[in-house]
């Protein structure tokens, strides 16, 4: 079995080209899940967490509105907690099939056994996820902490039982795209760490473009063309 | 869907499994995922700390940890799991007192006070191990002082990892791997390397991020800093990764020579008192268990 995601990482609303909930929620139609992690910072106004939890929403994933200094440890519990819901979502229908009730009709406490079973899963998946990078003007001071945090994911990563591959699209991309390939599906960290000095600051924010974007390139392994 | 930010204080929150109604009365916290509130147990009135969280696996591991490690001392008793509209809730004794982040704000900490934190936190994390586990979220906000019964508790035992296994909560200021010095695995080095955070932190009064200085900057500032040679050592030491065990740790500090100075800071002296009545006590369990009397 095979895990997808989309990881988003932004600090802004998405200002150019559609709906990126209607993208996510096309991409969950596809069998990938859209996890979104928002970065907050003193100017950042209320709205942006209604978009952040509407795209997770849709996109069956998990969200998260953080600090910039706990980008890095954010963006391992996203994964790590929406790997664990899909495989959770899967192995209760398995066992309501076979015993007739959910995981849910049992204790709390009583419940660790399927908890543990859900994890040792998740452990043993692989796993495809593009991280989308939000690269508009209001990112460049953060640019250099999400190309560390990018690292820090495949790093640990080498942790699980099972492969995990990595892929990067930034967006916008350059000029005037809506976004750019940064990396293709890896698994070497020094490989990643060359193609991330491609992440450059510009522009708006169009998400719906690289959610699709990324939607495309999960499915048909294709590098998408520029825009 | 029923909103987290719905829960109100004067909300009952009432269990579906126990049947037992808490009353909310104060936030006391939030994280990315819940919330912890103080609550009344509406039965008896019974204050108690009440964890709730969108994420059950997250409660239902802390709960079966806490359970587990409940011989220690030093661990907040459970006293129950249940659920409530979807949420679970995880309800624990209410410790009246401050994280060490309340002492930290006061200023600079005596550094005879942070290696008797740093003994205690170091044979607590030995027991741990011993039962072949890692707790990998250690951090001054997890550390309470427990004023009323005059102990030092760890709070927050979410993190509780099998020894060996990926450690997947964390923050970054106490995380060996986001400083470059190793990896993000659960062993012995990688509390080592969290206590001695926690002791530089107190010590120096202020905290650091992995995002904007270089472990070489934190150890070039212990360096400076006026404390005596030994601890400075056992700090450079911890934060290098030096120490292959906690038992190295802890007896390195055991031998230092310490002795307290009263800071003339109110706060900072309700901790060294503390401190060192745990300490005492530590250093008793320490022989009884060398003794294997416990």
């Amino acid at each position: 079995m095979e895990m997808k995601q989309i990881l988003l990482i932004t600090d802004g609303r998405s200002n150019v080209g559609g709906d990126p909930a209607r993208a996510a929620a096309y991409a969950a139609q596809n069998g990938i899940t859209v996890n979104a992690v928002g970065i907050i910072d003193g100017d950042n106004d209320v709205l942006s967490s209604d978009e952040i939890k509407a795209i997770a929403l849709a996109g069956n994933g998990t969200w998260q509105m953080v600090p910039l200094d706990m980008l890095s440890a954010t963006m391992c519990t996203v994964t790590y907690r929406s790997m664990h819901n899909t495989l959770e979502n899967i192995v209760n229908a398995q066992v309501k099939k076979i015993v007739g009730s959910d995981m849910l009709d049992i204790e709390p406490a009583m419940r660790l056994p399927l908890v543990r079973y859900v994890d040792t899963l998740a452990d043993e998946t692989l796993l495809r996820c593009v991280i989308l990078v939000d690269c508009s003007n209001s990112m460049a001071v953060k640019l250099k902490t999400a190309r560390a945090a990018i690292l820090d994911l495949l790093a640990s990563f080498k942790a699980r039982r099972a492969g995990s591959n990595l892929a990067v699209i930034a967006f916008p991309g350059q000029s005037g795209s809506h976004y750019q390939m940064i990396c293709p599906f890896t698994d070497d960290v020094e490989l990643l760490k060359g193609y991330l000095n491609e992440l450059k600051h510009r522009g708006n924010t169009p998400t719906a473009h690289a959610i699709n974007a990324a939607i495309s390139y999960i499915l048909n392994d294709e590098q998408p063309l520029f825009v | 869907m029923f909103e987290m930010e719905d829960i109100h204080l004067g909300s009952d929150i009432c269990g579906r499994w126990h049947n037992r109604c808490y009353e909310v009365l104060k936030l006391l916290g939030r994280g990315g995922t819940g919330s912890v509130f103080l609550a009344r147990r509406v039965d008896d009135g019974k204050k108690v700390a009440l964890k709730i969280s969108c994420e059950g696996e997250d409660l239902i591991y802390e709960y079966h940890s806490l359970t587990d490690m409940a011989c220690l001392s030093m661990v907040p008793e459970v006293i129950e799991l249940d659920e409530w509209h979807g949420y679970t809730f995880l309800v624990l004794e209410y410790i009246e007192g401050y994280d060490l982040s309340h002492y930290i704000r006061a200023g600079k900490c005596s550094y005879a006070v942070a290696v008797h934190l740093g003994c205690i936190l170091a044979f607590l994390m030995s027991k741990v191990w011993q039962k072949g586990y890692c707790l990998t979220d250690i951090k001054p906000e997890n550390v309470m002082v427990d004023t009323a019964n005059r102990r030092i508790i760890s709070i927050d035992w979410s993190s509780l990892t099998e020894a060996g296994a990926t450690v997947k909560e964390f923050t970054p200021t106490y995380d060996i791997a986001s400083w470059g010095v190793g990896q993000r695995m659960a062993d012995q080095r990688y509390m080592v390397f969290a206590i001695s955070m926690v002791m530089m932190v107190l010590i120096m009064g202020k905290s650091y991020s992995p995002v904007n200085v270089s472990i070489d900057e934190v150890l070039a500032d212990i360096r400076r800093a006026k404390c005596p040679i030994g601890v400075k050592n056992i700090l450079i030491a911890g934060l290098k990764g030096g120490y292959d065990t906690l038992q190295q740790f802890y007896n390195a500090m055991n031998a230092l020579d310490m002795y307290d100075q009263p800071s003339g800071n109110d706060r900072i002296d309700e901790i060294i008192n503390i401190a060192l009545a745990a300490a005492a006590l530590f250093a008793f369990l320490s022989i009884a268990n060398w003794l294997t009397l416990i």
